[in-house]
Parts: structure tokens; C-alpha cells; sequence
């Protein structure tokens, strides 16, 4: 059973949906810990982390329940509803459900060269130019990272997190 | 006996120096070694937090991201650092997350983490320590390692510990051997001349003085005391010296004087007699019997005054008249003493008793003397008694020969023995007995001479028993 390093969840007996929304909420919490964003990302030195969900949102509050009190280098985070590309750009890190695959191209084409940081969950994401994806492995939730991506959206990303991640460089997928 | 206190001080000295040295050089050694103990356990608990920090942080995002196996990859970095044995990751529940060990063998790992901290056991260290991510804390590193650095460092230390430890003692022996020939030497110079002087008496002898430490000053003291007891001896010996020759003048002077006043009494004296005698002859026509009588008495004062100074010549002779020792046949001596006094008693009746005697060691003349003058003080003292009586004998005693002489006489009260043998001193009137007191003052003085002793017994009326004891034949 997968346990939240950060944040444990109370909830029993979850549908294999509803759990997998768990853990990549935590994920999406524990990315802001490993990826550094340039000043230029933050309206004002003590400004939020933003994190963007892209149409209706999946989690059912649990995303919210994680970061809720939580704070990094002083920053606190907030959750936003996202529907416009335009409300997107100021957020840190943007997350398209599955549901949201068709509205992604347009999102990827308006935030290139912004360091938002997007993630999805569906196959070839990063190919399309997507920053992070989440997939299943033997029933383990792992992600792949596109490092040219991260790099056009002019962040730093923690070794650590490189290591834990499968790496989608255009040639090919590695790791 | 010089060597045991010769070889006493310098062992003394070498003790107190090697003693001082050891102790310094261990206490240094032991605080050396504590110190090195402390800091290095210190160091050692400083690396081990510091390599759990290291790993720790490494395993952030495995612990985030709930990657088993990258934090088990992380873990077995610490295949690098030998001392450390077993090392685990516990979760943010303290639940086990990943685990290391170096080899199978090792002590199984706490199933949860612990508090917080660094434990020394005695064979091993342990530590619990958080993996921190932004301020909150994501889990804990656990580390368990040995001392095997420590140990070994600090077998070396043992040996550079021993090996300084002989290093100084060597050197503090071979100092202290050079120290003590400074200290003691001179000590021991002053003793032997202390000795030597003490058994030569020779108190010009002089003590090294070539320092000027407490001991040079000592030396110096003894040579002043030294010195002053040279001067008071020589002082004393030239004072002895002169006393003695001005007893000795005074002596010869005592002797020639009495000597000469004796002798040079003699002539007018015999004068006196002499025409006192021919006085009397002439008067013996005379009718006044007074001038008779009266010369008559001067005769006679004349002849005592004559005896009174040859006894006085014979006691001086017998106080300076060298002795001429040989065997003497008591029997014969007494004899001949005897057969002389009967032919001068005339018509007196005497029984005589004269047992065996024997041989003794002694001048013969003088202990004539001694016979004669008992055996006419026997007859002396017998001379009113009706049935005279005179005994001469031994009494048997092993080491000495004891004679006596005893008579029947007069006696005398055992009160006054004291008086008995002193010169001029008389226990009679002289009108009882004609005498002048100086022949047993003589007797002693002659049996003293042979290294014998005189005594005597005696009871008022009842007699005396006069004792003489001389010595054996060798």
C-alpha cells in the first residue's frame, strides 16, 4: 500500500481512481520541494506557490487538504481552477487530468518559454512537449521527466528528483 | 661500609628522579590519551552525523516520492566508511524504509526509529538523527558503527606511549646519574673526611669545598668546626704537657726535699746519740741520779728519732725503687722473717704456728718487708698477752695466694679499719705499743704494688688476723 512520505491519508478502502489522485497529489506537492523556479516566476518575494489545475478538478479536495498550512522558503501554496490559458501563466506548476488531453496542445503552445511547469498523466505528454508525466509501473506510480522542457522553462531540478525519475530526452525515452 | 650508604643516597636520588619522571610523563601520557580519546570520539560522532546528514538528504526525495529502492541505493554509500556496520531510513512514522548492513552477520536493525541522539556503547555508536526537507522533517537516518579507528589509533598510541615512556626514563636514569655525582659526591667527600678524621685524629685534614650550594656551605662549616677543634686540641695537649712537667717538677722537688731533709737529719741526730752516750758514761760516777736518767732519755729519743727517719728514708725508697720481679719461696722467706724476729725477742715466750705456703711472683726484698713488718707488729701486739700465739698460713683460693698472720694480741675494734693501713695513723696509745704507724701503711703500699690487697680481722682483747694477698706463678 502506498504511504505519503509527507502526508497520510485516511481514507479506506479507495477505488484504485480515487487513490491514484492521492498519490499524485502528493506528488505535485513534493515537486515544488525538488524544482527551483527563478525569481522572475513570483509576482513579489514572499509570493504563493501557485498550483494550477487545468478544467474539473480530480482530486475532490485532497490536493487542497495537502498543502493546506504548508509552506516552502517562506512561500505558502495555493490551489487554483484553471480555464483560461491566460489565468495558467501564473501559476508554478500546472496539472491537465486525462480528461483535459484535447485542450493540453493549446496550453503546451501558450506557456512555451514561461516557467510554468506542466504535468500530466497521459501517454505521450512529454513528447508534445509537456514538462513532467505520471505513469504506472508494476501498480507503482512513477513519473518521466522531459529535461529539454524543464530547461526551456529556465527551472532547476533537484539531482534527486532526476535520479527517481525516468528521463524523455527527443531522441528517446531513458532511464 | 662506605658502599651502603655510598650506593643508599644515589639510589635514593636515582628513586626520586625516575619516580618523578614517571609519574609526569604517565599523568602527561593519560591526559594525553584521554584527550586524544575525547576529541577523537567526538570527531568520529561529528563524522558519523555528519556522513547521516549527508545520506540523509540524499534520500529526500526517495523518502518523498516513496522510492524504496533509490534510498536503499543511497544507503550503500556507506560501504565507503569501513567502521560503519548496519545504517537504516525510517519513514516520517519512524517506520523501516531502507536498510543497510555491511555484512550478514551484523546486529539486526531496530524495526523502528529511536530518539534522536548519538549512544556510546562500549563496542560500538549509535545515532538517530532526522532527514530533514524545507524545514519539516521527513524522516530519520539511523547509523550504528564501530570504533575500529579508535582502536587501532589507539594501539598505536600504546606503543608511542611505551616508547616514550623508555625513551625518558633512559635519559631521566642517565641525568640522574650525572645529577647524583654532583649531589652526592661532595656529601660523600664531606663523609669520608669526617671518617678519616675521626679515625686518624688528625685534625688538619681539610673537606673539599667546590660549589657554593648549601652543600659547599656545609663543607665550609665542617672545615671552620674543624679548624676550631684542631686549635682547642692542640690548646689542650700544650696545657697537659705543662701541667705534667710541673707535676712532675713539683714531685722530684717533694721527693729531693724530704729525701734530704731526712738524710741531713741523720748527722746531727747521730751526733745527739752519740754524745749523749758518752755524757752518760761520764755521769755514771755521778751522785745525782737525775743526770743519769736524763741522759738516758735523750739516748733513747735520739735512737727513735733515728728509727722514726729510716723508716721515712724506706717508705719514700719504697714508692720510686723499681721492682725486681722473680719466683719467691714463700716458706723460706717467712722462715728466715721468723728465725730474725726470735733472735730479737730475747726471753719472750712464743708459741709459733707456721704452716706450708707457697710460691708467688714478686720482688723479694719488699715482700720481706711486708713479712717482717706483720710478723713484728704480731710480736708487738702479743707483748702483754701471758700465752703469745702467732700463726702464718694460707687461706685456698683458686685464682690468688691469700697468707695470713694471725696473733692472739691486743686486737683492735673492727671501727677503726679504716685507719689501719694509713700513714702515721695509730689505733694504740704509744705508750702501750712503741711504733710510729708508717709499717703497714708500707705493707700496703708494697702489695698494691704487686696488684694484691691487704685486710685484716680483729676483735679488742682477742687478737688480729692480718690477710695479704699476692699473686700466682705463671
Amino acid at each position: 500500500m502506498w504511504v505519503s512520505p509527507s502526508r497520510t491519508f485516511g481514507a479506506e478502502n479507495p477505488t484504485k481512481e480515487e487513490n491514484k489522485y492521492k498519490l499524485e497529489a502528493a506528488c505535485l506537492f513534493n515537486f515544488l520541494h525538488f524544482i527551483d523556479w527563478p525569481q522572475n516566476a513570483f509576482a513579489a518575494p514572499n509570493s504563493p506557490f501557485c498550483i494550477g489545475v487545468v478544467g474539473e478538478n480530480p482530486f475532490d479536495g485532497i490536493l487542497e487538504q495537502i498543502v493546506a498550512g504548508e509552506s516552502i522558503d517562506g512561500r505558502t501554496i495555493e490551489v487554483r481552477q484553471i480555464t483560461k490559458v491566460e489565468d495558467a501563466k501564473r501559476c508554478n506548476i500546472i496539472f491537465f487530468p486525462e480528461t483535459q488531453r484535447d485542450r493540453c496542445s493549446a496550453f503546451l503552445d501558450a506557456l512555451g518559454g514561461t516557467t510554468v511547469i506542466t504535468v500530466s498523466e497521459f501517454d505521450q505528454f512529454t513528447s508534445l512537449g509537456g514538462g513532467i508525466n505520471f505513469y504506472l509501473e508494476n501498480d507503482k506510480l512513477r513519473f518521466e521527466i522531459n529535461v529539454a522542457a524543464m530547461q526551456a522553462s529556465q527551472v532547476q531540478v533537484s539531482s534527486k528528483l532526476l535520479r527517481l525519475a525516468r528521463v524523455y530526452t527527443k531522441q528517446g525515452k531513458e532511464n | 661500609m662506605a658502599s651502603t650508604y655510598r650506593s643508599s643516597i644515589q639510589r635514593k636520588i636515582t628513586f626520586v628522579i625516575l619516580t618523578a619522571s614517571f609519574v609526569s610523563i604517565a599523568l602527561t601520557c593519560a591526559c594525553f590519551v584521554a584527550y586524544e580519546f575525547l576529541t577523537f570520539t567526538q570527531r568520529m560522532a561529528e563524522t558519523l552525523s555528519a556522513n547521516a546528514q549527508l545520506v540523509g538528504a540524499n534520500t529526500t526525495a526517495a523518502l518523498s516520492f516513496d522510492n524504496k529502492r533509490d534510498a536503499q541505493d543511497n544507503l550503500r554509500a556507506l560501504a565507503a566508511l569501513p567502521s560503519v556496520r548496519i545504517a537504516a531510513v525510517y519513514d516520517k512514522s519512524g517506520n523501516l524504509f531502507a536498510t543497510y548492513a555491511r555484512t550478514s552477520r551484523e546486529a539486526p536493525i531496530p524495526r523502528t526509529a529511536a530518539q534522536d541522539g548519538i549512544k556510546f556503547f562500549s563496542d560500538r555508536m549509535i545515532l538517530f538523527q532526522p532527514i530533514m526537507l524545507d524545514g519539516s522533517r521527513i524522516g530519520t537516518m539511523f547509523i550504528e558503527s564501530g570504533y575500529g579507528p579508535i582502536y587501532s589509533r589507539f594501539t598505536t598510541y600504546g606503543f608511542i606511549v611505551i616508547l616514550v615512556m623508555l625513551g625518558s626514563l633512559a635519559v631521566a636514569y642517565l641525568f640522574a646519574r650525572r645529577i647524583q655525582r654532583k649531589i652526592s659526591g661532595p656529601i660523600l667527600d664531606l663523609a669520608d673526611t669526617a671518617r678519616s678524621v675521626s679515625e686518624s685524629r688528625n685534625y688538619s685534614i681539610r673537606a673539599k669545598v667546590d660549589s657554593d650550594d648549601e652543600i659547599g656551605n656545609l663543607a665550609a662549616a665542617f672545615n671552620e668546626m674543624l679548624e676550631q677543634i684542631h686549635s682547642l686540641h692542640e690548646d689542650l695537649e700544650q696545657r697537659v704537657i705543662q701541667r705534667t712537667a710541673e707535676l712532675e717538677m713539683a714531685n722530684k722537688e717533694l721527693e729531693a726535699f724530704s729525701y734530704s731533709v731526712s738524710h741531713d737529719l741523720r748527722a746531727p741526730l747521730r751526733h745527739l746519740g752519740g754524745f749523749a752516750e758518752l755524757l752518760r758514761e761520764k755521769c755514771n760516777d755521778q751522785q745525782d741520779p737525775n743526770i743519769v736518767r736524763y741522759t738516758g732519755i735523750i739516748s733513747d729519743s735520739a735512737k727513735k728519732m733515728a728509727k722514726l727517719i729510716d723508716e721515712l728514708l724506706e717508705f719514700s725508697r719504697m714508692g720510686r725503687s723499681e721492682m725486681k720481679t722473680q719466683v719467691v719461696e714463700l716458706d723460706d722467706l717467712v722462715a728466715e722473717v721468723v728465725g730474725e724476729a726470735k733472735s730479737g725477742i730475747g726471753e719472750r715466750k712464743i708459741s709459733w704456728n707456721i704452716r706450708p705456703l707457697a710460691k708467688t711472683m714478686g720482688d723479694y726484698a719488699m715482700l720481706k718487708l711486708v713479712f717482717q713488718n706483720l710478723i713484728s707488729n704480731a710480736i708487738k701486739y702479743t707483748g702483754k698477752a701471758d700465752d703469745a700465739a702467732i700463726e702464718i698460713g694460707l687461706v685456698p683460693e683458686p685464682n690468688r695466694i691469700v697468707c695470713y698472720v694471725k696473733d692472739n694480741g691486743a686486737g683492735f675494734d673492727m671501727r677503726f679499719i679504716d685507719k689501719l693501713f694509713g700513714v702515721f695513723q695509730r689505733l694504740h696509745r704509744l705508750d702501750e705499743f712503741e711504733g710510729i704507724g708508717i709499717g703497714l701503711a708500707n705493707v700496703r703500699r708494697i702489695v698494691e704494688r704487686h696488684g694484691g690487697k691487704v685486710w685484716a680481722e680483729g676483735e679488742v682483747g682477742k687478737g688480729a688476723t692480718f690477710y695479704v694477698s699476692l699473686p700466682l706463678t705463671n
